[in-house]
């Protein structure tokens, strides 16, 4: 799955260890999704588009 | 079920990491001593020094009476219990990366343990140790209805495990 995570951080100049404290998850698990290499769960990705307040479409994508 | 995990490791925020209760992070005294009260590790120790001179003071006093006895024999499994609960609890305070690389370690573990305790009397029906001398150590008299060695070995192949499972997230 893909996904825009990393640049949506990255706008908001947030270091994976800020975002990390801000989903409640640990910093690694921050790195595995950016680099596509774990899918979130549902209630992390429902999660994550409410904390940049984007669809979560906009977000992750199967394509 | 999955969204009352998730929910636990949302209230706590700052997730439970597997690495923590390693013993890589346990050189200093303090983080080896903060690491006895995370997953049950406390628990597991009880069972160490309850199970081994369990064994060796039922062995050596046949005449107690048999209340006596029989808590002497189950208080390692009782302290095995509450290691696996605070082990459980422990892990539902991870996020959901670290939760399912410990849950597929600790299957992983459990997994070798067994392939373990069922292949071991198999090589010894075989005469493998006898075949190579290794008998003076005992190794064909291995205790596994231990819970000692139970613990330890599960622990063992768990942690052979996470390291294995961990590698592609790094």
């Amino acid at each position: 799955m893909k996904n825009k995570l990393r640049e949506l951080r990255a706008a908001k100049e947030w270091s994976q260890s800020d975002l990390a404290d801000k989903l409640g998850v640990s910093r690694q698990t921050v790195n595995a999704i950016e680099t596509e290499k774990y899918d979130p769960s549902l209630p992390l990705a429902f999660k994550t588009a409410r904390l940049f307040k984007l669809p979560i479409e906009e977000i992750f994508s199967d394509k | 079920m999955t969204r009352m995990l998730y929910t636990v490791s949302v209230m706590n925020n700052k997730p439970n990491l597997p690495e923590e209760i390693g013993f890589g992070k346990m050189s200093h005294w303090s983080s080896w001593r903060g690491s006895l009260n995370k997953g049950g590790a406390a628990w597991m120790f009880v069972v160490y020094l309850t199970d081994i001179p369990g064994n060796w003071l039922i062995k050596h006093h046949q005449d107690w009476l048999l209340a006596l006895r029989l808590l002497i024999a189950l208080l390692p499994l009782a302290a095995s219990l509450l290691y696996v609960r605070g082990m459980v609890k422990w892990i539902r305070g991870m996020d959901e990366l670290h939760r399912r690389l410990t849950l597929g370690s600790l299957l992983f573990g459990t997994t070798l343990y067994l392939v373990f305790n069922a292949g071991w009397p198999l090589l010894v029906r075989a005469g493998f140790f006898s075949a190579l001398n290794l008998t003076r150590w005992h190794l064909d008299q291995m205790p596994f209805y231990n819970c000692t060695l139970t613990i330890c070995l599960t622990y063992l192949f768990s942690g052979f495990g996470y390291g294995l499972f961990n590698r592609r997230y790094k």
